[in-house]
């Protein structure tokens, strides 16, 4: 089973290196995410009544930077089930020795893997060398790594769960749009939790969207201190209850299948 | 005239078509609508702890935001749809557009014009309207005329952006990757006061894709600011003449595509 699934990462991996002007557009198009946030946060530092006490500017240069590697990892894709439905190849899809959700996993990773290589070590490439970031220490990347696996793991079940409404609404864009919009607020990948008034912080430390933005990018950034092993835990438990609604989303979402054509 | 009315008639049908889908068309317009409240939320999260962001406070930046906004809505009505040409293009499906007796620049505009769109304009209009209260701005008749030519030239210079892409759709026959992947990090640096970046950022902002005549400019005469980081304060009006040239450009750049286009005959 794994070695199937190590051949489908692989398969999405030499797809991509098919696209290799992408690879020129994704650099330059992080380098400027990170050129906008750089520059937001740094100009609201020098207000002079700016909070620098919670957190220095040089850790939030590292947190700024740390997501677009992020950001990069993360990969979904929103349309894989509404594809199949269109097409009617979800008949034949179905009838596979593999879970569906399966082969969504194995290109996700295989596309995260070749994004972050590419648009995100390049981008942080640039940031240190052209825009002043600062680089992490050594086993603040190792907790980053550690956490940004079970951070893909989460927000693979989140997006599935997401995707698999097209068994019900045979159609995708609007869902999709509003979990973007929601992850682009709640997982404190744009402004972290620490700047958060408390109420709004408490609400969105006790919802999952932070273990996939927040909590990575503490690690990233040298602030989970004493606390990181927590940290670490709260995202794996996390992961069960997500891990057990994809699945019985996906089980219903069987029984709703509906064939529209070839 | 004629050609007016056929226009006309395309464009209801189109209308039609999309209210087929009511669930989506609704749930559409909900997801820009809450994809603009996080953005502009952000920004009050900023603004909140850490004060004004390079002299602009929060309601200011927001209609900053409002603006950008609704003229985007306004251009992405009936341009959005060019940003996908490249699919068209290879699949063959462009050919339509070309063989008709209509420009099809304005056909193509017209019959897969975005419904969802109207949701921006009136979701960045009520952004305007309310920084606007907060900020005690009165409203005479001119400036009423001015934040409608504002508008205008905005959506133009947005429009051209998305001609733009298109163009070069007809070389690299490429679909809208290179669109997003380009485009959203650019329209970032619309969304704060452009003296939040470095010169260079500035003056590319002002003179190769000019989108500080968008909302930068233009709104500082509304909101009485006069921020205009070393340019003569006339810029505030020069929106609209810079927006027909820069429109003008592009389309210029969009027809020379489809002069040279030929099918790939899938």
């Amino acid at each position: 089973m794994i070695r199937v699934w190590l051949r489908f990462v692989k398969v999405a991996l030499l797809a991509r290196l098919a696209y290799r002007g992408d690879l020129v557009l994704s650099v330059l198009s992080g380098s400027l995410f990170l050129l906008v946030y750089l520059s937001v946060w740094r100009a609201l530092y020098q207000n002079p009544a700016a909070d620098r006490e919670t957190v220095p500017y040089s850790a939030m240069a590292l947190y700024v930077a740390g997501g677009t590697v992020l950001r990069s990892w993360l990969s979904s894709d929103p349309a894989f089930f509404i594809r199949k439905i269109r097409s009617g190849d979800i008949a034949g899809d179905l009838m596979k020795p593999y879970p569906l959700p399966l082969a969504l996993l194995a290109q996700n990773v295989g596309n995260g893997v070749w994004r972050a290589a590419t648009g995100g070590v390049p981008v942080l490439v640039f940031g240190v060398a052209l825009v002043g970031v600062p680089l992490p220490r050594g086993t603040d990347v190792l907790w980053f790594l550690a956490s940004a696996v079970i951070a893909g793991a989460l927000y693979f079940c989140y997006t599935t769960m997401i995707s698999l409404t097209a068994f019900w609404t045979l159609e995708m864009q609007g869902f999709h749009d509003l979990q973007w919009a929601i992850m682009a607020f709640a997982s404190g990948t744009v402004v972290p939790l620490w700047f958060m008034p408390p109420v709004l912080a408490k609400v969105l430390r006790a919802l999952p969207f932070q273990q996939m933005g927040f909590v990575p990018l503490t690690f990233w950034s040298g602030q989970a201190g004493q606390g990181a092993a927590r940290l670490l835990l709260g995202q794996i438990v996390w992961f069960v209850p997500m891990a057990v609604l994809m699945a019985l989303v996906w089980r219903a979402a069987q029984r709703r299948v509906l064939i529209q054509g070839g | 005239m004629q050609r007016v009315a056929a226009y006309w008639r395309i464009w209801v049908m189109a209308q039609k078509g999309r209210m087929e889908y009511r669930f989506n068309f609704f749930m559409d317009i909900l997801a820009l609508f809450a994809g603009y409240v996080g953005l502009v939320a952000n920004i009050w999260l900023m603004t909140n702890r850490f004060g004004p962001l390079a002299g602009w406070q929060f309601s200011e930046i927001a209609f900053l935001f409002g603006t950008f906004t609704a003229s985007y809505g306004l251009a992405a009505y009936n341009f959005w749809q060019f940003t996908l040409i490249g699919g068209l293009l290879r699949s063959g499906d462009f050919d339509r557009y070309v063989l008709r007796p209509l420009k099809p620049v304005t056909y193509y505009a017209v019959e897969r014009c975005q419904t969802p769109a109207l949701g921006q304009v009136l979701g960045g209009l009520a952004i305007m309207l309310y920084c606007a209260s907060i900020l005690d701005l009165t409203w005479t008749p001119q400036k009423i005329a001015f934040v409608a030519l504002m508008l205008i030239g905005a959506a133009a210079i947005q429009a051209g952006v998305m001609l733009l892409s298109a163009a070069s759709a007809f070389w690299t026959m490429e679909s809208g990757a290179a669109w997003g992947v380009l485009y959203y990090p650019l329209r970032e640096f619309c969304f704060y006061p452009l003296g939040a970046f470095a010169r260079p950022i500035v003056w590319i902002a002002t003179a190769v894709i000019p989108f500080a005549f968008v909302n930068y400019f233009p709104a500082q005469y509304l909101l009485g600011k006069w921020d205009m980081l070393g340019f003569p304060s006339w810029v505030a009006f020069a929106s609209f003449p810079v927006a027909a040239v820069f429109f003008a450009v592009c389309l210029w750049c969009f027809n020379r595509g489809l002069g040279q286009y030929h099918s790939t005959g899938t």
